[in-house]
């Protein structure tokens, strides 16, 4: 074979695995989204672009072809490939809104399946695919017209080149904006990026579709540097071939995918001179399916080998480095709340309760948490405090009874909506983006989503730098108030516990929420360190910001506290000030005879 | 609507339902174990299959070769969980999944190297169906129920009454807790992957009965179906995957006759896909 012309096709099938290795590198490197029908996107775009491109039948080229086809719109080129993006994308769309709520391996069977039926349709509808015959003389852009044939398949390379360049350089541009960020939080702790109020589904969902996308466009590529299309073409083993493109290359990185999608495609063509193998030849002539299946046996061994001894690829997925910030900084403080015009208690929950199977967890619980204030919210083991926070910012909806944000009932919202409100909370134990860097933690926070949209990412490029450099000023700042500086860019699994504290803070006043609801804010904290984060609370508090905190450190409270809200059984044991609560004798019974049965 | 040919679709739905029920109880008590979705689970059935085959082939009255395969696969299974999974363990899920999908095309890859790609058949003899009432019963639908009722009476024993079946019951519900209760782990997941590919390989055995042939990539075929039962009857549960398998089973070729045959098996999936949709856990389960 002539070397250059094998050569060429090399490199042309790379691209185009490298654009099907960047789309499923949006959907699982960045989404988290287990897709293991990742090949349906690409049939689907290989037949749509295919149908819209080819003679109508009846028409002379179709005779003279003598084809069978049922459907043919004879669109120029670039509208087949639009369409195939769109197919892909849409088939994403209709995926990800039916199965957004599956998770991990529900959802690597689901899809699993959802291109199975994908392929059923397309080898059944054999009016519209001709099954397993396919479909040939597939229009070639420019074949013939613009290019000679001898010249053709370079030609093509070029144009490959140019576009999958182009689309690989504006994905990689959102990857690593707000929209990008967000995604790789999502990966992290979807639950964590719902209560610093991001509609996760919804970004879950457009990055599902870029991916799908990208497939559907891949699939175009593909069918016309061909010109055929069959079935057979997409069976599960393409979506595999895809993952090891992805996880050869370095999950999360999108230079390093589709340096991995050329390494796949070399080491799956290097395996057709299998055959040159001496011994391999005899073996092959009574058993032709041999060579084809070792080749399918190596791979399979590969994609374990990969997984097993290199997961991170030959360009891992490295912490970003902030870039350094040059301006004013802005207050940290909750200037908004000072705004707030509404009176009377910021937050007001009326006997809620939530059961977990027989036990009532939280029991009829109604307090009011002053505007302006740290209240402390108190009691023993098991008492219902952290379910009630739960409860509050929407982590767990309440079997019954209502809860007022500045007279909004919040209690049926989920916590995006109650972040959105202007509410935000920590978790007994922070639920960091570990990935992420403690400055990109605090940008995730900060960002808005304006500046998380797609048409920010590519249109509003003014916009956009105007909107980044405003949150990290906000993110500067929290971290010189946190005396944070020096960790900007460890990555926040790196920290320690007192660290993830004051980052998992931070996270939350970056938003400049009006009322902060804190699990156990110093608890596994050295007497230092959480005096320091108390200072803070303290200071937030003086610039307007309202506390309900959760903590078992009693001289903490009786310091820091306006107000002591005492919980037990599920129920208010007490309320008033620390002094008050102190003294209380069924206070004094609750803890001692807690600690007595105990 | 010709109650004959109903009763006859019955028959063929029942083999097949008791054929993905088996096939489902060993996928779901490998998951009740180690808690991951084993893809390369239908390469069980497929060796299982090629062993009775070869076996049969070397001079074995069918079932003792159906039996041996069954022993051989199940230790099989133990070498490769062991080889290929237990290194991944504390790695999560996606190591895992990835690295059982890679070990299904090796497998039945091996499986075409060796015996070609061509379909095979085991070499029953052929025999008369029995006609009851106007309807035909093929023999071989017949012996495929009662073999698929046997095997699932013997693992509700094994799992009732046996130490290894608390133990394993235990350790699905609670490893750490099992462990600390003094239940050896290691020995349970060993006895759990040689129960889940012994299982497997008898249901491959009954899949080449049932459906005349045998082919290399019959098990990773079969798989989406026998995912289908397993989430159906709730993942985890072997009495779950059982009901599951028969409606699967029954499902299928009630389909197959009365609405498409094209599609007999892409009605599993989009089952499949709605059971996961309205009820994560299956019909059965309750348990997170």
């Amino acid at each position: 074979m002539d070397l250059l012309a094998f050569a060429t096709s090399l490199i042309t099938l790379g691209l185009i695995y490298g654009l099907l290795a960047v789309g499923l590198n949006v959907q699982f490197g960045f989404a988290g989204v287990l897709n293991f029908g990742y090949v349906a996107f690409f049939a689907v775009g290989a037949f749509t672009s295919a149908l819209a491109t080819l003679p109508p039948p009846g028409s002379p080229a179709y005779v003279e072809a003598g084809a069978q086809y049922a459907l043919g719109l004879d669109l120029p080129w670039l509208a087949g490939f639009a369409l195939a993006g769109l197919a892909g994308g849409l088939l994403a769309l209709v995926i990800g809104l039916t199965s957004v709520r599956l998770r991990t391996h529900y959802l690597a069977v689901a899809s699993f399946a959802m291109a199975e039926v994908v392929r059923y349709a397309l080898s059944n509808e054999t009016w519209l695919t001709r099954g397993e015959f396919g479909i040939s003389g597939i229009p070639q852009p420019g074949h013939g017209t613009y290019v000679p044939t001898e010249l053709y398949a370079y030609a093509y390379l070029v144009g490959c080149v140019a576009i999958v360049g182009g689309l690989v350089w504006a994905v990689r541009q959102a990857s690593e904006l707000p929209f990008g960020r967000l995604l790789r939080a999502i990966r992290d702790d979807e639950l964590a990026a719902r209560t610093l109020g991001k509609r996760t589904a919804r970004t879950k969902l457009q990055a599902l579709m870029i991916g799908g996308a990208l497939g559907g466009l891949a699939g175009s590529l593909w069918t016309h540097s061909l010109g055929v299309v069959h079935v057979g073409q997409f069976v599960p083993i393409v979506t595999f071939q895809i993952w090891l493109a992805m996880l050869l290359g370095g999950t999360g990185n999108h230079l390093g995918v589709l340096i991995g999608a050329f390494l796949l495609i070399v080491i799956r063509e290097g395996t057709r001179f299998l055959d040159a193998v001496p011994g391999l030849s005899a073996v092959a002539e009574s058993n032709p399916s041999f060579v084809p299946s070792l080749r399918f046996v190596l791979i399979g061994l590969l994609l374990m080998v990969v997984v097993r001894f290199f997961p991170h690829g030959v360009r891992p997925d490295r912490p970003r480095t902030a870039p350094a910030f040059t301006g004013d900084l802005p207050a940290v403080a909750a200037a908004q709340a000072a705004q707030d015009a509404v009176e009377g208690p910021i937050l007001s929950v009326r006997a809620v309760t939530k059961r977990f199977g027989g036990l009532a967890a939280v029991d009829g619980a109604s307090l009011d948490v002053a505007r302006g204030r740290i209240t402390g919210l108190i009691g023993p083991n098991g008492a219902g405090k952290s379910t009630l926070l739960d409860l509050v910012s929407g982590v767990q909806r309440p079997d019954a009874g209502t809860v007022y944000l500045n007279r909004r009932p919040i209690a049926a919202l989920p916590p995006e909506a109650t972040a959105q409100a202007g509410l935000a909370r920590t978790f007994q134990n922070p639920r960091l983006f570990g990935h992420l860097t403690v400055w990109e933690n605090l940008m995730v926070a900060g960002a808005d989503a304006r500046s998380e949209s797609l048409a920010t990412t590519w249109l509003r490029v003014a916009g956009r730098r105007a909107l980044e450099h405003e949150i990290a000023g906000r993110a500067e700042a929290v971290l010189a108030f946190l005396a944070l500086s020096g960790l900007r860019d460890e990555p926040a699994a790196h920290l320690s516990g007192g660290q993830r504290k004051l980052l998992d803070l931070g996270r939350q006043m970056i938003r400049r929420p009006s009322l902060m609801l804190l699990d156990e804010p110093a608890a596994g904290v050295n007497r230092t360190l959480a005096n320091r984060i108390f200072e803070h609370i303290g200071e937030l508090n003086r610039q307007g910001t309202s506390f309900l905190i959760v903590e078992h450190e009693m001289d903490l409270v009786m310091r820091w506290c306006d107000r002591v809200i005492v919980m037990h059984q599920g129920g208010v044991l007490a309320q008033g000030t620390p002094a008050e609560v102190q003294r209380d004798p069924a206070v004094i019974e609750a803890y001692l005879g807690g600690g007595r049965a105990a | 609507m010709d109650l004959n040919a109903f009763l006859q679709t019955l028959v063929y739905g029942l083999a097949l339902g008791g054929t993905i029920a088996v096939s489902a109880v060993g996928l779901t008590l490998s998951y009740g174990v180690t808690r991951f979705i084993n893809f390369a689970y239908g390469e069980f059935l497929t060796l299982g299959a090629y062993a009775t085959l070869a076996l049969a082939g070397a001079g074995l009255a069918l079932p003792l070769a159906g039996a041996v395969s069954v022993v051989a696969v199940g230790l099989a299974g133990v070498a490769i969980a062991r080889l290929a999974f237990d290194p991944l363990m504390h790695r999560g899920l996606l190591p895992l999944l990835v690295t059982s999908v890679g070990l299904a095309f090796v497998l039945h890859n091996m499986v075409r190297m060796v015996a070609g790609a061509n379909p095979l058949r085991f070499p029953l003899p052929l025999m008369r169906p029995w006609e009851v009432a106007g309807v035909f019963v093929p023999r071989e639908q017949v012996a495929t129920i009662a073999v698929a009722l046997v095997a699932m009476a013997l693992v509700h024993l094994l799992l009732s009454r046996s130490l290894l079946g608390k133990s394993m019951r235990a350790v699905a519900d609670d490893a750490a807790l099992a462990r600390s209760a003094g239940v050896a782990a290691p020995r349970v997941l060993a006895a759990t992957w040689f129960l889940s590919a012994a299982i497997g390989a008898l249901g491959g055995i009954l899949l080449a009965v049932t459906q005349v042939t045998l082919d290399p990539a019959m098990g990773w075929r079969f798989l989406l179906v026998v995912f289908a039962a397993v989430l159906l009857g709730g993942i985890g549960s072997p009495y779950g995957a059982m009901l599951g398998g028969l409606i699967v089973g029954l499902g299928v070729e009630l389909g197959a006759t009365y609405v498409s045959a094209d599609y007999a098996y892409a009605f599993a999936f989009v089952l499949l896909i709605l059971v996961l949709l309205a009820r994560p856990r299956g019909l059965m389960g309750g348990r997170t």
